[in-house]
């Protein structure tokens, strides 16, 4: 049993608990809610074991690095902070239903992860530059951070569906999905926390390339992308904080802001170029 | 008509709609340089674009847009804007925090959220504890402002500094930019330096002026390691010992990741090469009668050594670390790195010319047909070795990093610490003792409200439990 068979089985339990969810949204029922939870907690716990048996793969090797450092793992372990943020944030809210918009973005990632042709799931040698903790701390940092953001973009296309139902047939369709009043403080906070947690990976960033290269910013694609991504969100907290923006325009705003996410995670490294090139 | 003007002029500049328009600007203009190269030669545009697209790029600086005038003009506005619109919140912020709190009358009663009334039976010396006791263990050690015999009013605050949150994180944002402005002072360049050879001379980034500095550096030793049976480098590493005014005065083992820090200069390993025709060359030429009593032989390059049948003599002419075939059979060097080391030997027999031919260490069976009494093949070269440095001298980058701290801090502030306030206020109405509490957040009011009603649970049973 190597680290890609507990990763294959992760990707079965997230496909899994995606279409409970998909079930639960129209069929409520308090057990299926509670074999839901075990689902992703089973899933994440061979998630789990998984990243760790790479890494520890990664010494028998010689190589010796934290599974962050090619697009097949960063894909892996973005997806394992997505599930830990959506757990911490279910609890926080009390909502049992909020992973019905993100668990397809984490079934989508892990399984392109591990079927698409174009992402090599070898265990590389990490060039010198990349030797250091600071690489450790900002990958992290930013990936909680995406994290957050990708449970504020679930709740958002949710408060977007929500509220199109809820002004064309006033009451009855709105058992479906959570309240709009929590799904708007869910946005925010997912917003504020991602946002927090960005802005820290961006400083890690630039700490770690001031010991790399020598210079804090370089304006590469990559970085200016995640600062593009935080100005965004910088927009989404003044227009809700001081304007007192709510609901379908901040729901939007967000969106526009996950899609800055996808873009500096993956469209930079396969539409552009620079010296993030890990992928 | 003029103050008028003066005064729209500062309402546009501290307006937060100015704010949401620049960051939007700043947002989709940032875009350009990350899909234009930025500061290639023009060759590089040219092979992508037509010569006038090119044109028009240089006359909006899309090829260095980062540090053109308007993008300048742009972050210039938006501190700008940051820093007023801070400044003219600031007193507001400051009064709020350093205010005392006022007594709980009905006008303030009917603008707190939160609200709850019930009765006590008695206002008791432990009464006023037990209020002071759970107000304290909630919120904070609450301050009494009034009290009479059979009247109590007190007030408990708590975190009223995180409402400066907004004014650290801008703060830290205005620094961090400051802290940009002020690295322009510094400078960044290259130097490669052969071992045991010193250099004080680098060539400043993206020009070919050298700068000379005020100390000199010397590299005493050069290694690298690799992966297991790959080329891919391992790790990176120079000994170097800075001089200054004659004298050594800072040793320091420096790899990538662990520059070495002397008089506000980082210097950074940052590539490394062979320098090509210097170093020795292990060689050995074994008999073609019998090839078991091979030599090995060590010849610098441009030497020649004379073999131990005295009437051969082999003479190394190049070494190249990287050899490769170019145009018209011509012998280039691609790279400065050991990926096909190979050096040309001249063969002499009694003092003529036998042959002169390119033998590798990488491929010892290539021969070709080989005239003369002797195979020769290419061991090893203890080749001279140069490492590649980066010299920055950036005095902004502190202020940046206090910047990254207050952005850090004032961010935690906004969005997960609140000012919470509690007013409670004890009357005595027709013998019994009407309580009134009153509260706000100006953040979180769900979980303030939680410990709202918690306080509330608590109060009412005061003076329950003693009959
Ligand atoms: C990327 C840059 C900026 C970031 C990251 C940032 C961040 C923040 C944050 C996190 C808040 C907290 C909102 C709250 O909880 O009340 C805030 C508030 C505010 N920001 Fe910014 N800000 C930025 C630029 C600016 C600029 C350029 C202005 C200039 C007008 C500005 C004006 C304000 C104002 C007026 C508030 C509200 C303060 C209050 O009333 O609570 N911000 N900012």
């Amino acid at each position: 049993m190597n680290s890609s068979f507990f990763l294959g089985i992760t990707t079965f339990m997230y496909l899994f608990t995606m279409a409970l969810y998909f079930y639960y949204l129209f069929f409520r029922n308090k057990i299926l809610g509670i074999f839901i939870k075990i689902t992703t907690i089973i899933g994440l716990l061979a998630h789990t074991t998984g990243l760790a048996m790479r890494w520890i793969e990664s010494y028998q090797l010689g190589y010796g690095h934290i599974p962050l450092s090619n697009m097949y793992e960063a894909l892996v372990s973005l997806s394992w902070c997505t599930v830990l943020v959506l757990i911490v944030m279910e609890r926080k809210y009390k909502s049992d239903i909020l992973g019905v918009f993100v668990f397809p973005i984490i079934s989508i990632a892990m399984a392109y992860a591990s079927l698409s042709p174009s992402v090599r799931d070898e265990i590389e040698p990490l060039i010198p530059a990349l030797q250091s903790n600071w690489l450790t701390y900002h990958v992290i940092t930013c990936f909680l951070g995406y994290a957050a953001f990708a449970i504020s973009f679930g709740a958002s296309l949710a408060y977007l569906i929500k509220n199109r139902k809820a002004k064309a047939s006033s009451e009855e369709s709105s058992g479906l999905l959570p309240d709009l009043n929590l799904l708007d403080e869910v946005i925010y906070k997912a917003n504020a926390v991602g946002f927090l947690l960005l802005g820290i990976g961006i400083i890690t960033g630039a700490v770690w390339a001031n010991y790399a290269w020598g210079s804090y910013w370089s304006w590469d694609p990559k970085e200016t992308w995640s600062l593009i991504t935080w100005f965004i969100y910088a927009t989404f907290l003044h227009a809700r904080l001081t304007r007192g923006w709510r609901g379908n325009k901040t729901a939007i705003l967000s969106i526009i802001g996950f899609c800055g996410v996808l873009f500096t995670f993956l469209g930079v490294n396969y539409v552009l170029s620079g010296l993030h090139s890990y992928a | 008509m003029k103050n008028s003007f003066l005064k729209n002029l500062w309402a546009f500049i501290t307006s937060l709609k100015l704010t949401i328009i620049i960051l939007l600007i700043l947002s989709v203009t940032s875009i350009i340089g990350t899909i234009i190269p930025q500061n290639e030669l023009p060759y590089v545009y040219l092979k992508y674009y037509k010569p006038s697209t090119y044109k028009l790029f240089q006359l909006l600086s899309f090829d260095n847009m980062y540090h053109s005038w308007w993008f300048t003009t742009l972050l210039a506005l938006f501190t700008l804007n940051l820093i007023c619109c801070s400044f003219r919140r600031f007193p507001n912020f400051w009064r709020l925090i350093t205010q005392k709190e006022r007594d709980l009358d009905d006008k303030l009663l009917q603008s707190l959220p939160l609200k709850k009334t019930f009765r006590l039976k008695e206002l008791s010396d432990h009464t006023r504890s037990e209020l002071s006791r759970i107000v304290q263990k909630h919120v904070h050690k609450p301050t009494i402002l009034h009290t009479s015999s059979d009247a109590l009013s007190l007030f408990a605050g708590k975190g009223k500094y995180t409402r400066l949150g907004f004014f650290i994180t801008h703060l830290g944002i205005a620094l961090i930019i400051i802290g940009g402005i002020i690295g322009n002072y510094g400078y960044q360049g290259f130097t490669n330096v052969v071992e045991g050879e010193t250099s004080d001379t680098i060539t400043l980034r993206g020009t070919t002026r050298q700068k000379k500095l005020d100390f000199s550096i010397r590299c005493d030793d050069f290694e690298v390691s690799f992966y297991q049976g790959g080329q891919r480098p391992k790790d990176y590493k120079s000994n170097l010992t800075i001089i200054d005014g004659g004298k050594e005065v800072k040793k320091k083992l420096i790899e990538v990741n662990d520059p070495l820090y002397y008089k506000g200069v980082y210097i950074y390993q940052s590539s490394y090469g062979t320098v090509p025709d210097q170093g020795n060359v292990i060689l050995s030429a074994a008999p073609k009668a019998d090839a078991k009593k091979a030599r090995k032989y060590k010849v610098e390059v441009g030497k020649s050594i004379t073999l131990e049948d005295k009437r051969y003599e082999v003479k190394v002419m190049r070494f190249v670390p990287d050899f490769s075939m170019g145009k018209n059979n011509k012998v280039v060097n691609r790279s400065q790195e050991m990926r096909n080391p190979a050096v040309q030997i001249a063969l002499f027999k009694d003092n003529i010319l036998v042959y002169k031919k390119w033998i590798f260490s990488k491929f010892p069976d290539f021969h070709g047909s080989e005239k003369g009494d002797y195979r020769f093949s290419f061991l090893d070269f203890s080749g001279k070795e140069y490492t590649g440095l980066q010299l920055t001298k950036d005095p902004g980058v502190w202020v940046v990093w206090s910047g990254c701290f207050l952005l850090t801090l004032g961010c935690y502030l906004l969005f997960f610490m609140s000012h919470q306030r509690l007013w409670i206020i004890v009357e005595n109405k027709k013998g019994e003792y009407i309580v009134n509490m009153a509260g706000t957040s100006n953040k979180n009011m769900l979980s303030f409200t939680e410990v709202f009603d918690q306080i509330h649970q608590e109060l009412k049973k005061i003076g329950k439990s003693i009959p």
